[in-house]
């Protein structure tokens, strides 16, 4: 059933590209297929169990050197996707490049994460593993409630256009966060965690030893503070910031000139860190072959020891800028390829955790903010409620912190970094160090 | 397509089961700058199966109609594993009915290339402005049919139609990089996008002043909120806490939303109502078949009601009020919000300003969150008032504090109320944007934290 189901996709490809064809233009199927579950506790009871199959088609097609696009669900469209296509190609933007044909495989190429062990969880595992969680967070922490949910999910992703490109591949993915949900009068307190992985990474007990741990720390309030402090920023919550940076190396903004790292190529930017776009690490969500333009993957380094090395490309913005695409094409399930980065790699320092806060005198410690991406953080710009972070004096937790916030500007903060962790942690595609800062706005209502 | 659905459910041997069926069609336009970054059109066709079994629900998604049968069965066998205790859902009048589309001038009769006229226009008009580096403007127009039926009969057909612009210009003084934008969107046709040139003026006038407005600095301050911001704020600040899945299990949350809680002055009503037309958060019938209702949330300040899907509503022996919605029929429904405002007062904008030696007055929104206890968000642009006078523009003015204590500290309410839809939604439980209206009059706020 499903081999058949595979073929008759395959057929219907062949076909979009042959109308494509006799029409005179050139094309670009993105198809996508994918198959996730996903089981979820809410206030410490199962309650949802899910499976999703997705599939999509994606057409590009070049035409009297104007792009269109379209996209369906619906196998019963092709027509209406080739037409689509066509019509949105009359007023679309011209373009500059052509769509690459048969490259070889490099030696080395990478590969998306796959791991059969996660194609073969199942949904009765998960809730095993959930109840457990449960069970445990129950006992440790009883003034709290248990949110938890486990997903898993295969996608082959499949490239073919009419120069001969030709190619697929499959990867899988995990994803498990818990969450205690603690009130107390008017007081909502949330200590979560969890993570996302290419493979079956199931972390149950690391994360309710966390959360325990942070449930107990939670329990005494500290003073207000507000000043510049010294602030770590644990590896969890650092794509917070780091987001300035994936804004800023976008082509998208190269090309349109409102990143602040326009001209800044060969400058040194930020402090001794290096960061890296890496689609070759292993095991990562961000792992994948080629792009979503069929590029190979290429690792491209953004910063290196702060210096600005290089912005992200795709095919269009690469051709606009005068550029080559740096493997960086990243689409949804519906929509026209733009500029992403893969997986996102930071340099680590020489620190602990326990080190760095024995470092502070008096500091802060973030586990969890509120309020990410709605400052101006294009401009790197900042402003991040503390939903659970705690006083520090003398490596010492002394209470957690309430109302209050953490502001600053990311590319000031990354020029004086006073020390990071020797070990990088996952934060989903993103690979960071625990994050000492030296001096950050923090003030409390 | 009502006779795959009916042969779909047919014979389940379960405590409740439905199935959704959705057919869309989207077209899409973006320029940036200059250029026609995106133009492109959607199709998309889909639906899930849900099955309830001993209070456990099981969900299966297709994108083949096809495979409905299978889905079903696999539906049924996640209920299994996930029921062990009873199912309880509030009882609702199985119904058969279609519901027609409330827009006026439907979209897909406007041919694209007068669409893409349209949206240049706004544009060049950003474009060919001085000091304007880049624009974004979007446009979007999607058409859609939702088919559902319940195992307990109902057949209910919804057609909607969403248009809506979002326009923004971007001025740039070396690393100082300023946004000003609006985004117009509901369910009221094509007519909502046309016309909106005085707003584009608008959106330069505010961009031009935010790139010379000094950055507020940091303080408690009294705030007055325009009618888009103190709209999201009502949104962020008691919306989400009044949706009953937060609370239906947990009996502390419960606690702290007692109904006959004091919310707030005795002036303060808040609304959410599905019902209202062409509204972009115009939700008929849920995603459950429940008919969309005006629910106070708070009524003369005092906590009146909740917002629920049939589970909530039967576990905690109250009524349905039509809230569980889901984005498509790729995902289950949850308890959200449909057109949420704090209801029109008595002040005018002039009382308000009154006495205010050193305030701020706060309009326009570019995003909001929440922890149900405490809400961050960002006015788009705001300007200081001095001893009762709107003076300077300002910059970087990101409001949050305590949902409580900020209800509390309401003031004055305006008689001036206005809704907002827009091209954004609302996200929660993965699921975003599902199109809501937020509105509310200017509210004046005694103590704000502006960071």
């Amino acid at each position: 059933m499903f081999e058949s189901k595979r073929f008759w996709w395959a057929e219907m490809i062949e076909n979009i590209l042959d109308r494509v064809k006799r029409r005179g233009g050139s094309g670009e199927v993105f198809r996508t297929e994918r198959t996730s579950t996903e089981i979820s506790f809410e206030a410490g009871k199962l309650k949802n169990a899910e499976r999703k199959k997705v599939f999509a088609v994606g057409l590009r097609v070049i035409h009297e050197g104007r792009i269109g696009f379209s996209s369906t669900t619906d196998p019963a469209r092709a027509e209406d996707l080739v037409n689509n296509a066509f019509v949105s190609s009359r007023f679309g933007k011209e373009v500059h490049f052509e769509f690459p044909g048969t490259v070889a495989k490099p030696a080395g190429a990478a590969s998306a994460a796959f791991d059969p062990a996660v194609e073969t969880y199942s949904p009765q595992q998960a809730v095993f593993e959930g109840k457990r969680a449960v069970d445990i967070l129950r006992e440790r922490c009883p003034k709290g409630l248990t949110d938890l949910n486990i997903s898993t999910s295969v996608t082959s992703s499949r490239i073919v256009n009419t120069s001969g490109f030709d190619a697929s591949y499959t990867t899988t993915d995990l994803q498990q966060y818990i969450t205690l949900v603690v009130v107390e009068g008017d007081s909502i307190l949330w200590i979560g965690d969890g993570n996302h992985f290419g493979t079956l990474d199931i972390r149950t007990d690391a994360y309710i030893n966390k959360i325990s741990e942070l449930a107990a720390c939670a329990e005494k309030k500290a003073p207000k503070v507000s000043g510049s402090l010294p602030v770590i920023f644990t590896a969890q919550e650092m794509p917070n910031l780091v987001e300035a940076f994936e804004l800023g190396v976008n082509g998208r903004r190269f090309v349109k000139g409102d990143s602040p790292l326009v001209g800044r190529e060969g400058d040194k930017v930020l402090g001794e860190i290096t960061l890296t776009d890496d689609p070759f690490y292993a095991g990562a969500p961000g792992s994948r072959p080629f792009d979503d333009e069929g590029i190979p993957s290429q690792r491209t380094v953004l910063f290196e020891n702060g210096v600005f090395k290089s912005f992200l490309f795709n095919l269009d913005t690469a051709a606009q800028a005068g550029r080559v695409s740096t493997a960086s094409a990243q689409r949804g399930l519906l929509s026209a390829p733009t500029v992403g980065t893969s997986n996102l790699v930071m340099s680590s320092g020489k620190s602990s955790l326990e080190d760095m806060m024995r470092s502070m005198d008096e500091g802060v410690i973030v586990y969890g903010v509120l309020g990410g991406g709605q400052s101006n953080l294009l401009a790197g710009d900042f402003a991040l409620n503390i939903m659970l972070g705690f006083l520090v004096k003398k490596g010492e937790i002394t209470g957690r912190l309430i109302d209050t916030m953490v502001s600053g500007n990311a590319y000031q903060a990354f020029g004086s970094i006073s020390e990071s962790s020797s070990d990088i942690k996952p934060a989903g595609s993103i690979f960071v160090p625990d994050v000492l800062f030296p001096s950050l706005s923090v003030s409390s209502r | 397509m009502e006779q795959v659905m009916k042969s779909a459910l047919r014979g389940i041997d379960a405590d409740y089961a439905d199935i959704r069926v959705e057919r869309s069609d989207t077209t899409s336009l973006a320029y940036m700058g200059p250029v026609l970054e995106d133009i492109g059109t959607f199709m998309t066709l889909g639906g899930c199966i849900r099955v309830c079994i001993k209070g456990g629900w099981g969900f299966a998604s297709f994108s083949r109609i096809e495979d409905a049968e299978k889905s079903v069965h696999e539906a049924f066998v996640l209920a299994k594993l996930a029921g062990e205790s009873k199912t309880v859902l509030a009882p609702v009048e199985p119904l058969t009915v279609r519901v027609k589309n409330s827009a006026g001038k439907d979209p897909a009769d406007v041919p694209l290339d007068e669409k893409l006229l349209l949206l240049k226009k706004y544009n060049d008009m950003m474009v060919g402005t001085n000091g304007i580096v880049t624009t974004n403007s979007v446009y979007r127009d999607i058409k859609k049919t939702v088919w559902l039926h319940t195992s307990e009969g109902s057949m209910i057909e919804q057609d909607k139609i969403y248009a809506g612009v979002s326009l923004m210009a971007v001025a740039r003084d070396g690393s100082n990089v300023q946004r000003g934008m609006k985004s117009f969107g509901d369910q009221r046709g094509y007519e909502t996008v046309e016309n909106r040139e005085d707003e584009v003026e608008k959106i330069l006038k505010i961009t031009r002043d935010l790139i010379h407005a000094p950055k507020v600095s940091g303080g408690v301050y009294p705030v007055i909120l325009d009618p888009q911001l103190s709209g999201v704020f009502v949104h962020e600040a008691l919306g989400h806490l009044s949706e009953a899945d937060f609370v239906y299990e947990n009996p502390q949350a419960l606690e702290m939303m007692k109904l006959g809680r004091r919310f707030g002055p005795d002036m303060l009503n808040i609304i959410d109502d599905g019902s209202i037309d062409g509204e972009n958060g115009r939700t008929p019938f849920d995603d459950e078949g429940v008919k969309g209702k005006k629910t106070y949330l708070v009524k003369d300040g005092i906590l009146k009601g909740r917002l629920h899907s049939r589970e909530t509503a039967g576990i905690m022996g109250e009524s349905p009020t039509g809230n569980a919605r889901a984005i498509s029929a790729s995902f289950r429904p949850l308890v959200r919000m449909t057109t949420t405002f704090i209801d029109r007062g008595e002040s005018s904008f002039e009382e308000m300003l009154e006495g205010i030696s050193d305030g701020i007055y706060a309009c326009g929104f570019l995003g909001g969150n929440t922890d149900l206890e405490r809400f961050t968000f960002s006015s788009a642009y705001a300007y200081r008032i001095e001893n009762g006078c709107i003076t300077t523009p300002l910059r970087d003015v990101i409001l949050s504090g305590n949902v409580f204590d900020t209800l509390n500290h309401i003031v004055n309410i305006g008689n001036d109320l206005t809704l907002f839809g827009g091209l954004g939604g609302c996200g929660k439980g993965g699921q975003s944007p599902l199109p809501v209206t937020d509105g509310s009059p200017h509210v004046r706020i005694e103590k704000v934290l502006v960071g």
